[in-house]
């Protein structure tokens, strides 16, 4: 119980001075952003009547705190660009980064636990080497370059899935996958090669301990030790680094979202900042900020799952 | 038991991709899918300023006059307007079959609501500066309008291009309602907007044949390419560079935009306060090296503030006014008080590449007249307030859209404009805008407006660079795309050969 007080004190002050901090940064920065919305074509007139709608005019520290006991009460106010409730507009790009997410994990597992698991079975013979190599280029190829490289396969030259335009589960779920398949793929790849690097170290470690030598004196035989014991001590760190690229791709990615034009968060973050967006991007800052902190949150827990010696303090 | 799961594997494969390969063989043709660079900065016509949401808006929203293709006016929901011999009183007679998205009959209560909105007389502020000269708006009887002016303006017929909207509907900036071909029915932030067709359209030859135009918000130009070659784009609006790579599989239409890109010099910051300097900055430029080297050979190289694609107003003897020559350049530098040269900035917003790469171009010549040029990478918001609104640079490299009013493009140098960014001051040049502003009579107009052109010239008020052209690649089968120098896209006129 104490626990979770602590925890949820500690959230609160995060997201306030995160706000804060985007608040200040955004009243720093050159730029009027009614200018950056309507660009060099605007007229006076129009220029002062968006100023106004966004009140512009009132001091910074009124506004701050305005909009503070707004967001108490729930109401994160409205988009300059959009003129709409920036809560739905989260709401909107959450649920498309949402399934990014949830495809791009079931991935990242599908592709590194078989083979990390591979790789640590054969980590004493020759064929470990170019196995070795291949998770190394998967890590090391950037993100962008790989969602390009499978667009002009999957695109451009066998026309079967398609590189814009995404289709929601509700409307078409067949269509929804598809549109959703480069590009959580694209993000896969490179994260899978980073899990299994994870896993083959973290289980090379494990492999040196003492409890292995126990157990092999015992008579248990070399694949009862290798996932009955050693994997489930290596899983620490390896839950850790998926949660951070579950927290990141939650976060939205803001190349693959571009690349692969997904209305999700990674595109809303790239439009408000370059639209001076201050609502929303005061939203989205608390959105990332949260979304981090309950990933964090679940990492405890799953750890106490793994391994009941773990306390949670 | 693992060859059983490969096959499996295999066989929800093969299901898969063939449900890819439906219907791509046989291209839709009720359908036009576009693309655009950047969101729309506003739905509601009378508050939206960007020139790429008004290249799609102009679909659904429709004023009293339209422009066509050439860049003349014809009436659109007027069918007749008579303008009396001062040019101070408009009267316009409205079609009787006008209905609004929403159904709703239009009347010459909406027109009278519009005008009065936009000069503001209900009470509320100015929609626009434009229609502040309007003294007076009045309905005559249900189709027929009047506007009186305080006094004749030759400009005030291209502004009633302008959306009439209907009274009473607050909703524009959200759910927009207009009279157009084309009705509104969402917008998908960050995604995409998407039109239909409005089938009690007044105008039965220009109704639309394509039923449904859907607008993609893309901003990385490889991803409008490779949309694009996979059919998920009809008609993609591209950078030139591209055109070539494209040209073998689709239809190219490159046409100027209408944009003057200029080397903007900052008339009140020394050097450039010199004009021998700025002279001698226009013979070194290299427009050729910018026009092939940034644009792909698709500009027009410029020597004033004015496209020739506007032939009505544009001054053709200043066709390569600047002969370069980079002796001359020294000299004028030497005579100036420079002869060691000078270091100055250029500020680029860092969106715009072609913009920084120009720059670059001109760095490296500015090297052979002994002038070190520092480039500034600006974020486009800090441009916009440091550079546009403050004045505060040296010179920086933009492009200006183009406008069908030849006021629009050359009132911003006179000595008065709010956005007079380069601090131009010439009485002789705010005369002649001035003059040609309340000029009735076309010839003299275009005459005073040339003689504006020919004064930037002669003052080298900056350097002129090109008119960079809009270029676009479409589905060999579709026909009727045409570019509107006012940057229009049109969809009623396209549809496919059958």
């Amino acid at each position: 119980m104490r626990y979770l007080y602590k925890k949820f004190l500690s959230a609160l002050l995060t997201l306030l001075i995160s706000s804060i901090l985007t608040f200040v940064i955004f009243n720093v920065l050159p730029g009027d952003p009614a200018q950056v919305i309507l660009g060099l074509d605007a007229s006076e007139a129009q220029l002062t009547q968006l100023r106004e709608s966004m009140d512009l005019d009132s001091p910074a520290l009124y506004r701050y705190f305005n909009w503070l006991e707004n967001a108490f009460q729930g109401d994160l106010g409205v988009s300059y660009k959009y003129q709409r409730e920036v809560s739905l507009l989260i709401a909107d790009a959450m649920k498309v980064t949402m399934q990014l997410s949830i495809y791009s994990l079931l991935l990242t597992l599908l592709i590194s636990i078989p083979f990390g698991l591979l790789l640590v079975s054969k980590r004493d013979k020759k064929s470990f080497i170019p196995l070795s190599i291949l998770s190394q280029v998967g890590m090391s190829i950037p993100s962008f370059c790989l969602a390009i490289f499978l667009i002009a396969i999957f695109t451009v030259q066998l026309q079967i899935l398609p590189s814009i335009g995404y289709v929601s589960f509700l409307s078409d779920p067949i269509e929804n996958f598809k549109s959703l398949l480069l590009p959580s793929l694209s993000i896969a790849i490179g994260a899978s090669s980073i899990v299994v690097r994870y896993l083959n170290t973290s289980v090379q470690q494990q492999l040196k301990k003492d409890y292995v030598r126990t157990a092999y004196s015992i008579g248990l035989k070399e694949k009862a030790v290798l996932y009955q014991h050693v994997l489930r001590n290596a899983l620490i760190p390896v839950i850790t680094i998926v949660g951070l690229i579950v927290a990141d791709i939650l976060g939205g990615s803001i190349i693959i979202e571009n690349v692969f034009n997904l209305p999700g968060i990674g595109k809303l973050i790239k439009s408000s900042i370059t639209s001076r967006d201050l609502p929303l991007i005061q939203a989205l800052v608390l959105y990332l900020s949260f979304i981090v902190i309950v990933v964090n949150f679940l990492i405890d827990i799953l750890y106490k799952v793994i391994d009941p010696r773990i306390r949670i303090k | 038991m693992k060859r059983k799961l490969l096959i499996n594997v295999l066989i929800i494969c093969v299901i898969f991709f063939s449900m890819g390969c439906k219907d791509k063989t046989t291209a839709q043709t009720d359908i036009i899918r576009v693309n655009i660079a950047s969101e729309p900065d506003s739905l509601d016509p009378w508050l939206s300023a960007a020139v790429d949401t008004k290249a799609i808006f102009n679909n659904v929203f429709e004023g009293l006059m339209k422009f066509d293709s050439t860049g003349d006016l014809y009436p659109a929901i007027a069918k007749n307007i008579i303008i009396n011999e001062t040019q101070d009183v408009y009267t316009f007679e409205l079609r009787e079959n006008v209905y609004f998205h929403n159904d709703k009959h239009l009347t010459s209560d909406d027109v009278v609501y519009t005008y009065e909105n936009l000069h503001s007389m209900s009470g509320d502020i100015a929609n626009s500066a434009s229609y502040s000269g309007i003294e007076k708006v009045e309905a005559l009887d249900d189709y027929t309008v009047r506007i009186t002016l305080e006094k004749p303006s030759s400009a005030f017929l291209s502004t009633t291009t302008i959306a009439i909207l209907p009274r009473g509907y607050d909703n524009q900036s959200t759910f927009p309602i207009g009279t157009g071909p084309y009705k509104f029915v969402e917008y998908q932030p960050s995604q995409k907007i998407v039109l239909e067709r409005f089938d009690k359209y007044y105008n039965e030859e220009k109704m639309p044949e394509i039923k449904t135009a859907e607008i993609y918000i893309i901003s990385d130009e490889a991803s409008v390419v490779s949309a694009l070659k996979s059919n998920q784009l009809d008609l993609a609006i591209i950078s030139s560079e591209n055109a070539k790579i494209l040209e073998d599989q689709f239809k190219i239409d490159s046409s100027p935009m209408n944009m003057v890109v200029l080397w903007a010099l900052n008339n009140s910051e020394p050097p450039f306060d010199s004009e021998k300097v700025r002279l001698a900055l226009n013979l070194m430029v290299n427009r050729d090296d910018i026009v092939n080297g940034v644009f792909g050979g698709y500009a027009t190289k410029l020597y004033t503030n004015f496209s020739p694609i506007m032939k009505h107003y544009y001054n053709e003897e200043l066709d390569n006014y600047y002969q370069r020559d980079l002796e001359t350049a020294k000299a004028l530098l030497k005579e100036a008080g420079y002869e060691d040269g000078f270091e100055i900035d250029i500020t680029v917003p860092s969106n715009y590449y072609q913009h920084v790469n120009s720059a670059q171009i001109i760095s490296s010549e500015a090297e052979k007249l002994n002038i070190k040029v520092n480039i500034k990478n600006v974020e486009w918001g800090t441009w916009l307030e440091e550079v546009y609104t403050n004045r505060n640079y040296q010179s920086t490299i933009i492009g200006l859209a183009g406008k069908i009013d030849p006021n629009d493009i050359l009132s911003r140098y006179e000595t008065s404009y709010k956005r007079n960014f380069i601090n131009y001051s010439n009485p002789k040049y705010d005369e002649v805008i001035e003059a040609a502003a309340k000029t009735i009579d076309d010839d003299k107009r275009v005459a005073l407006y040339r003689e504006a052109q020919q004064i930037l010239s002669d003052t080298s008020a900056s350097v002129w660079l090109c008119d960079p052209n809009n270029t676009a690649a479409m589905r060999k089968d579709l026909v009727g795309y045409e570019y509107y120098p006012a940057g229009l896209i049109d969809f009623s006129a396209m549809r496919y050969e059958k």
